[in-house]
């Protein structure tokens, strides 16, 4: 009994597989373009998605357009993954040549709007030795959170005290908002990812 | 008491049959199959109002008629995959091979979120749909009963041939809702909320790292496979995904 219901649980997760290689393949084919907007049918800019940043001000997600972007989803009470996370993508920005450093947006997302208030993600920039140029920590509302987390992969749930279980995922951007690649490794450069963030980069 | 429901739905003309209704379901402490922080056995649920059916084909109908960004030949390939409604004869018409009554799938989390957004309402969250979902027709939480979870079993054992039935012909649980169990899967708000890992995840450096803090579930800790297998599922999907039998409802009440 125990292993058919195991084998059922295997094949709702292989269905799902199926599901998301059949979702890709089509997709070059389906690219709607919306009337009137500019922005690629895929692109994250279609999300309506204000952000206020660590110096208190808030603009919309899609006034970012134009520059290739890392982003992340954390919270600065975290101090497990969270902190890796920027540490990660400091390292990805390190990596790139001179001439392609200054080029790339990094921006970071609170899942905790709550608590995460623009000093808060200030003094989580600091900490951590995030350049304002370079660098946006946000905060937006709770809805907002949970769609720009749907549209990255990224899942999580709040938990009593504060807390966040939240998987751990950097995305990389184009210009247009187009997701190009996306790793999940904070222990390693990851070579695929920095290949991407290069290509990216040159175009 | 089956035959003759089914006798009565042939018999009433379509128009005749009710539009979605809310029940409410009175405020909890739940003890959900996701496991909470350290010393914390339930989670505080609020009110809330839930419809008692899934959302049909009529009614999506009818709002990608009022919002034809959400017509599957208009939307941002962002909030839906390419088989979005694709069942449906025409982008704005059902035809044929989608009934009114049948519950509307192929709708993607982004789709089924506007939906209920149209209507001044949201999506109920994982811990509202486990908590109705735990009703007998006759016990508030039938979960400890076990030819109540099998018949539940039995369902999702049954291979998915066919043509899905309409709404509203599975038995009312003990809150009123109907077809929480036997016909669709449903989409909630937080469905990526629910972190699913697996033993050979927890073992390794690496992938330790994929999941921070507790919460994520280890899919061999408990009895409830009907309930572990809705979360192996909806933990398995992307918001624009779409399958054929994955439907949703809506609820109000704050959050």
């Amino acid at each position: 009994m125990r292993d058919r219901l195991a084998l059922a649980l295997l094949s709702v997760f292989l269905l799902a597989g199926v599901g998301a290689s059949i979702a890709g393949e089509d997709h070059a084919a389906h690219e709607v373009i919306a009337p009137g907007a500019a922005v690629p049918g895929e692109s994250l800019y279609q999300l309506t998605l204000p952000l206020t940043g660590q110096d208190g001000k808030t603009m919309p997600f899609d006034s970012l357009r134009g520059r290739p972007m890392l982003v992340t989803m954390f919270y600065t009470s975290c101090d497990g993954v969270c902190p890796m996370l920027a540490f990660t993508m400091r390292r990805v920005v390190a990596a790139l040549p001179t001439e392609q450093r200054a080029r790339v947006q990094a921006l970071m997302v609170s899942f905790d709007p709550e608590r995460d208030s623009p000093q808060a993600l200030q003094a989580f920039a600091k900490l951590h030795q995030l350049d304002s140029a370079q660098w946006l920590l946000a905060r937006a509302d709770e809805g907002d959170v949970r769609e720009l987390a749907a549209v990255l992969g990224i899942r999580y749930r709040p938990l009593p005290g504060g807390v966040f279980s939240h998987s751990a995922v950097i995305t990389l951007l184009d210009a247009d908002g187009v997701v190009r690649a996306r790793t999940e490794n904070l222990q390693t450069l990851d070579p695929d990812f920095m290949r991407a963030v290069s290509h990216t980069l040159e175009q | 008491m089956r035959v003759a429901l089914l006798i009565l739905i042939v018999l009433a003309p379509a128009a005749a049959l009710p539009v979605a209704k809310h029940v409410t379901l009175p405020a909890a402490e739940f003890s959900s199959t996701l496991p909470q922080g350290q010393g914390q056995a339930t989670v505080a649920i609020r009110m809330f109002q839930l419809d008692q059916r899934p959302v049909t084909n009529a009614e999506f109908l009818d709002f990608v008629r009022t919002n034809p960004q959400w017509r599957r030949d208009r939307v941002a390939a962002l909030f839906a995959d390419p088989q979005y409604l694709a069942h449906w004869q025409a982008p704005a018409e059902l035809g044929a091979a989608a009934r009114p009554m049948q519950p509307v799938t192929r709708v993607s989390w982004f789709a089924a979120k506007a939906y209920c957004e149209s209507r001044g309402e949201r999506l109920p969250t994982w811990y509202e749909w486990e908590y109705a979902a735990a009703a007998s027709e006759t016990k508030p939480d039938a979960r400890g009963d076990a030819a109540w979870r099998q018949r539940i079993l039995d369902w999702y054992a049954q291979p998915s041939t066919g043509a899905l039935p309409d709404v509203g012909l599975g038995p009312a649980n003990f809150y009123r809702v109907q077809d929480l169990h036997g016909l669709v899967w449903e989409w909630v708000l937080d469905y990526n909320a629910l972190l699913v890992s697996n033993d050979s995840r927890e073992q390794g450096g690496a992938d330790r790292l994929k999941f921070c803090g507790e919460g994520a579930l280890s899919a061999a800790d408990r009895d409830n496979y009907a309930v572990l297998m809705r979360i192996a599922y909806l933990s398995a999907l992307e918001a624009r995904f779409t399958t054929g039998n994955l439907g949703f409802r809506c609820a109000t009440g704050s959050l």
